[in-house]
């Protein structure tokens, strides 16, 4: 048993000196340098809790959590009821199945910057092809990403299609791993569908849903290569979100000292959504 | 038990004499650079061309390369913001590139930083009366000279020679009047209705008068109209902006009307040049970059000075330059074969010119009149406003968000705000950050 710990102890050692060097290292770095004013030529200026006491007071990182959290959640509920319905209907027997299934997953392997260039065509006020379509059924064109009122949501829909086959994927193999026999009983017990569904496939599929939600919220909560594709954070500030903001302080303004504090910020907001994720899902047992 | 401590035994020297030849192989190839070192200087050149740019300053580099043997320079190119980002953190670790491409407005920020060489331009050996007065003055900071002018560019009309023949019109537009009603000649919607009949319908248009890029080019635009109105708020030194708001409106709004009252320009343009090459607009605002994609595509099209809106003759100016970060590892040779790779790009400019730009040396400009439609810009540098080389530029005309020009650009051409309420705002956020 011990031979075995020391085996794996070898094969972890790799991981562990990446994880330690590039992960570790470099976010304890990053909680030293939130203290200080830095503009990466220079050696960091200590500054106390100056870069803390601005992140209150700025208006744009109050406009970029704002916006932020709308788009969490415009995504998180969506990818959760079309993920999981998608994946009910694959499970079912039917025609070109696998087919459905393998287009399904493409989005989600194209590169996001892809993506939005795909999509930054397609959304096209004036001369792309969903309003060409909206045109020709005589509806009036939308302003898909030039609005400041539709632009979060319309880069939302490029993610939740981005990440839809993923989730789908994910609950399927949930589905699968549900033994048949539950469904059998709760028949002779005289359960319809609906019952059926409620009772049994969604308690146990609870640990996947928790799984996915804690995926999507460290997704959406650090989108960026979308956005910066799609909307570089506008019209005006409508989409600029979080890791926008941090990456447009931290090379864009060459604020290393700054961009660090906006850097802890996330990482705080991320675990105490992650942390009351975990504490929901967990209460329910 | 002795045959799996032979295997351990052979299996360590084996990893022994790999971490051993690995080492050999690595002196070896230092040994090789260190040959090529004693019979070449290796010289990194950095810039921020990745459009059809991009290939003809690598054309240019490659003439260079073959033309010599003592220096071999090495390009690489990226967008301008993470170029200048990687620029910063390979100064920070001591192997900044040797000469480094950047705008005249960038030039404060990073003389302040303490990262560019102002030393090294004497051995260029530029004489001021070889370049136009604009790109001159836009290499000193401060009293200093920091850069080598290489190019300027102005904002002109493009406009489609086939469209204009079919509308009966002969010339692009010189005022906004003309502009105007050019424009609306020109814009037809799908029952072959113009913005100033009655019954157009705006929700379905063929055919644009006019398209410009609906971003931070947008402030420049406007920037540009207010000088027209004799009004130059921003300056290298300036604390706050001295932003004259009735003249600001007055340019914001016309910008709008072309939009929003006259109905010539696409509301939220994402290309103008690729609209323009796919037969959707007639004329556009541009930069004279588009020529090489212009000249590639099937329109006939010409070229036609920024018009006149206002009092006076302006349009904005950008000016390329190249500089020499400052480097401990550098010695005097690659130093000097720098500044003489900078002077041959000078004396070569005229090749620079086919990328659309136009060079900065008066010799270049005169290889630059000699190649189709670079006139009309030409004509206009003279007027060119650029931008000042504010230490805090980058942040203040920043084309990304979170910024204040990108913000006022786009609530006047998306979100058709009222002008004073825009030029008020402006001031607001550009004064908070100059007050940082």
């Amino acid at each position: 048993m011990k031979k075995q710990g020391k085996i794996a102890a070898i094969f972890l050692l790799p991981y562990l000196l990446i994880f330690v060097v590039f992960r570790f290292v470099p976010s304890v770095m990053g909680l030293f340098i939130s203290f200080t004013k830095w503009n990466i030529v220079g050696n960091p200026k200590f500054t106390g809790f100056s870069n803390f006491k601005r992140l209150a007071a700025d208006s744009y990182f109050k406009i970029a959590t704002t916006n932020t959290f709308k788009f969490l959640l415009l995504v998180l509920p969506a990818l959760i009821i079309f993920s999981l319905l998608l994946a009910v209907l694959f499970n079912q027997k039917m025609k070109f199945k696998n087919a459905a299934r393998t287009i399904s997953i493409i989005p989600y392997v194209l590169i996001p910057a892809v993506v939005g260039i795909i999509w930054n065509w397609l959304y096209d006020n004036n001369f792309g092809i969903l309003n060409y379509y909206l045109k020709m059924i005589g509806i009036n064109p939308i302003e898909w990403l030039t609005n400041q009122n539709t632009a979060l949501i319309s880069v939302a829909i490029v993610t939740i299609w981005s990440f839809l086959g993923y989730n789908m994927i994910l609950y399927l193999a949930g589905l699968q791993g549900i033994n048949t026999e539950l469904y059998e009983a709760s028949m002779i017990d005289g359960a319809n569908k609906f019952q059926t569904f409620t009772k049994i496939t969604l308690p146990l599929l609870k640990p996947i849903t928790s799984m996915i939600v804690t995926l999507t919220l460290i997704n959406t909560i650090q989108i960026f290569d979308q956005i910066f594709v799609m909307t570089n954070g506008g019209p005006g500030t409508s989409t600029l979100t979080l890791v926008q903001y941090l990456y447009s302080t931290a090379f864009q303004n060459y604020d290393l000292g700054y961009a660090s504090t906006i850097g802890i910020a996330i990482l705080v907001i991320l675990m105490a959504l992650v942390g009351l994720q975990s504490r929901l899902f967990k209460l329910d047992d | 038990m002795k045959r799996k401590k032979l295997i351990s035994v052979l299996m360590s020297a084996a990893l022994l004499m790999t971490i051993v030849g690995g080492c050999s192989k690595s002196s070896s190839t230092s040994k090789s650079t260190d040959t090529a070192k004693n019979s070449s200087v290796n010289i990194d050149f950095w810039g921020g061309w990745t459009g059809p740019d991009l290939d003809n300053m690598k054309a240019l580099v490659d003439k260079y390369n073959g033309e010599q043997t003592k220096v071999k320079v090495t390009f690489t190119s990226l967008q301008w913001t993470p170029l200048f980002a990687k620029f910063l953190t390979e100064v920070k670790g001591g192997t900044p590139p040797d000469i480094l491409a950047m705008h005249t407005f960038e030039i404060g920020q990073f003389a302040d930083m303490g990262v560019l060489d102002d030393t090294n331009i004497e051995k260029v050996k530029l004489t001021k009366a070889d370049y136009t007065d604009v790109a001159w003055n836009g290499t000193i900071y401060k009293d200093k000279q920091y850069a080598v002018p290489l190019d300027e560019d102005v904002h002109g009309i493009f406009y489609n020679k086939d469209m204009f023949a079919k509308a009966g019109l002969t010339e692009a537009p010189k005022t906004g009047l003309e502009l105007i009603a050019m424009g609306q000649k020109l814009t037809i919607d799908k029952n072959g209705k113009h913005p100033n009949e009655a019954g157009f319908d705006a929700n379905n248009v063929t055919q644009y008068g006019l398209g410009f890029a609906m971003n931070h080019h947008v402030f420049y635009q406007t920037n540009a109209l207010l000088a027209q109105q004799g009004s130059s708020p921003f300056t290298e030194s300036m604390k706050t902006v001295d932003l004259d708001i009735d003249k600001t409106s007055k340019a914001i709004g016309f910008l709008e009307d072309l939009i929003f009252k006259y109905k010539i320009a696409p509301k939220g343009e994402k290309s103008a040049v690729t609209d323009f090459t796919s037969n959707k607009v007639a004329m556009i605002i541009d930069g004279p970059w588009q020529m090489p994609t212009l000249e590639k595509s099937n329109i006939k099209w010409a070229s036609a000075p920024y018009p006149k809106v206002f009092d006076k003759e302006a349009v904005w100016g950008a000016a390329e330059v190249l500089t020499f970060p400052v480097s401990a590892k550098a010695d005097q040779g690659k130093k000097q074969a720098s500044a003489d790779f900078v002077k041959w790009l000078d004396s070569n400019s005229g090749e620079w010119a086919k990328s659309g730009h136009i060079p900065a040396s008066k010799a270049g400009m005169a290889a630059a009149k000699a190649l189709p439609q670079r006139e009309a810009f030409i004509s206009a540098l003279d007027r060119a406003i650029l931008l000042p080389a504010n230490p805090k530029a980058t942040r203040i005309f920043s084309s990304t968000a979170p910024s204040p020009i990108l913000t006022a650009a786009q609530d006047a051409v998306l979100n058709n705000k009222n002008p004073k309420d825009i030029a008020d705002q402006l001031k607001k956020d550009l004064d908070a950050i100059l007050a940082q």
